[in-house]
């Protein structure tokens, strides 16, 4: 088992090299080269030549490579021109207020998830089963920023009961003073995420169902419900892990369109207002920063299910 | 049940015993399947409405009437007229056309250079594989939607270009699951019959695995085409998409936004509903032809 550990950790810092290196090439396949980006297209040469030297963008690829790994693992994520701040330091001041969304969206996407997909597994290709899978489809193809359009337009706009805007501030602080303009927001992740993880979670909690220690434990004459709740719920939240780490990346791209349609200030707000003002070290900040708790997330995903699941740890 | 310790799914006894072709078992296996078939008749529909359209409801889409803008619907107007005049029925074949197109032309092509790149991956194995499935893991761990907004911030915007950025986030996943085929089948006996008789690894790659994985990469293409629809859809209500006047979908969703908290509902469900119908038709057809190439693999 400790060979499998180290051989998936090995793994990992492969995949962050990968991700580093993309977003190094990104940076210097920008037009013009990352000085013109920054500076603009009316720098002169010799502007352009003296940024080159200051950033050591005039050393050999390779060397500029390594010392944008070196950066990295200082915590160095690049600094905004237009902001006149360290990426860092934004990303420092927003995460906070992205996160006040994306958690509980996330916590509420999951509370709900799981006795769903588990009661349609239990009624599996019954009337209600359907009515739920087809809901799903429906939450799951639809693009975010639609459903958000239908809540502003139907409980903000005409139903007046929530404000069509999100809270506007810079602190968290400041945000939860207004809370009641979270909602939507939240709401709008929750659903579309809820409808992902009933798809798995019914998926899984069916295959388990199949087992054999079912078959068994209803010889036994163990009760449906408790064959359900006890044993199979228990399974199903072992894929919850692999759910969760899953679903890491998807949250955070829902997150940057949510918060564009809400006005919220978030760092997925952050991400899309410098995309298109082409501040681009704090776009490809946010591209590793991401990339980095993707590749963290699914190998802690998969860390746990190897503590967790007996069946892997006896295996290895 | 006559023996209940069988396992509850086996295949059911084929009615005609002369109609033994497997390529006869994969059809009537889709055509069994209602939601493929609806998923089919749907997608009909609305390349019918795209693309013959416009030549039944004809309206001006090239230079709009401003006079008439943010009409609600009505009789001149069924879908009413958006903000800068145009009517919202007409912009949707339209938007349709564009939207399709790019879909459907950025999951080819992402479709492709996977397939080849997923092939050399899982044939040759080892060091050079191990690789190969690094990178695409790396690339992966980025969201699409996030990256794909990156590359087109970066160069000016036009449909040519537009596919091959959706392309170049679209054949990660086609070449994982080719890898995984050819991991398993460069071990098949007329692999390795091929390789005695001296073909070359090219050879074997192109006439033996990926004709052998066709069904897993035909299945997946389908479902990249919903992706592709809707990375489109989401980058050009970002803003990031084609310059007007050319619309698709995503964009006409875009001027929605704002009209939206006005209480102009006309402009956001045209290309929402037509976004969702699409895609699920794509998802109801890729599994059917999922359970179809498996009742095909099956009664080979």
């Amino acid at each position: 088992m400790l060979i499998y550990v180290v051989r998936r950790i090995g793994q990992s810092v492969v995949v962050l090299l990968v991700v580093a290196l993309i977003v190094f090439l990104l940076l210097h396949f920008l037009p013009g080269g990352p000085a013109r980006a920054i500076l603009g297209a009316r720098a002169t040469p010799q502007e352009v030549h003296n940024f080159n030297v200051a950033n050591g963008y005039n050393k050999p690829v390779v060397v500029q490579y390594f010392d944008w790994l070196s950066q990295l693992l200082h915590g160095h994520l690049g600094f905004s021109q237009k902001y006149n701040e360290s990426v860092s330091s934004l990303f420092a001041t927003d995460l906070p207020k992205s996160l006040l969304i994306t958690v509980p969206a996330f916590v509420v996407a999951l509370l709900v998830a799981l006795p769903t997909g588990l009661f349609q597994a239990s009624r599996r290709n019954k009337f209600v089963d359907h009515v739920i899978t087809a809901v799903s489809l429906v939450f799951y193809s639809m693009p975010v920023f639609w459903l958000a359009l239908l809540l502003i337009l139907y409980v903000a706009v005409d139903g007046h009961l929530l404000p069509p805007e999100a809270p506007q501030g810079t602190s968290v602080g400041q945000i939860l003073a207004h809370a009641n303009g979270l909602i939507l927001p939240i709401a709008t992740l929750s659903l579309i995420t809820i409808a992902l993880f009933t798809r798995y979670l019914r998926s899984a909690a069916i295959d388990n169902l199949l087992q054999d220690y079912v078959r068994t434990a209803k010889a036994k004459g163990v009760s449906n419900r408790r064959i359900l709740w006890g044993h199979v719920f228990k399974n199903a939240l072992l894929s919850t892990v692999t759910l969760v780490g899953l679903a890491l990346p998807g949250v955070v791209s829902g997150a940057v369109v949510t918060e564009t349609v809400f006005n919220y200030p978030g760092v997925g707000y952050l991400f899309w207002t410098s995309a298109q003002s082409r501040d681009y070290p704090v776009v490809l900040g946010f591209l590793m920063l991401v990339g980095a708790a993707t590749v963290v997330g699914s190998l802690l995903a998969d860390l746990s299910l190897v503590a967790l699941d007996p069946r892997i740890r006896l295996q290895k | 049940m006559a023996l209940p310790w069988l396992p509850e799914e086996t295949p059911p006894p084929l009615e005609n015993p002369h109609q033994t072709s497997s390529n006869n078992s994969f059809w009537r296996a889709f055509s069994e399947n209602k939601l493929a078939v609806a998923g089919v008749a749907v997608l009909a529909f609305i390349l019918l409405f795209c693309f013959l359209g416009p030549i039944v409801y004809r309206t001006n889409q090239i230079s709009g009437n401003i006079l008439i803008a943010n009409q609600a619907p009505g009789w001149h107007h069924l879908l009413g007229v958006d903000e800068n005049g145009f009517d919202q029925l007409g912009r949707l074949m339209v938007a349709g056309q564009a939207s399709l197109e790019v879909g459907i032309a950025a999951a080819v092509l992402g479709t492709l250079f996977g397939v080849v790149y997923g092939a050399i991956s899982g044939y040759f194995g080892g060091f050079l594989d191990g690789l190969m499935m690094r990178v695409v893991d790396g690339a992966l761990s980025i969201p699409s939607l996030l990256l794909l907004i990156v590359l087109a911030s970066m160069v000016t915007p036009s449909v040519p270009l537009l596919i091959v950025i959706v392309s170049a986030l679209a054949w990660f996943v086609p070449a994982r699951l080719v890898r995984a085929e050819g991991l398993t089948l460069r071990t098949r006996e007329y692999v390795e019959a091929s390789r005695i008789v001296g073909s070359r690894s090219p050879r074997i790659i192109v006439f033996h695995i990926i004709p052998n994985a066709v069904g897993t990469i035909v299945v997946n293409a389908t479902f990249q085409v919903a992706d592709a629809i809707i990375l489109i859809a989401y980058l050009s209500f970002l803003g990031f998409g084609v310059p007007p006047p050319a619309t698709n979908w995503g964009a006409m969703l875009s001027g929605g936004l704002n009209y939206a908290i006005a209480g102009d509902w006309w402009l956001i469900y045209g290309p929402g509903v037509a976004i969702i119908l699409t895609v699920v038709a794509f998802n109801f057809i890729g599994e059917g032809l999922r359970d179809a190439f498996e009742v095909r693999a099956r009664s080979r």
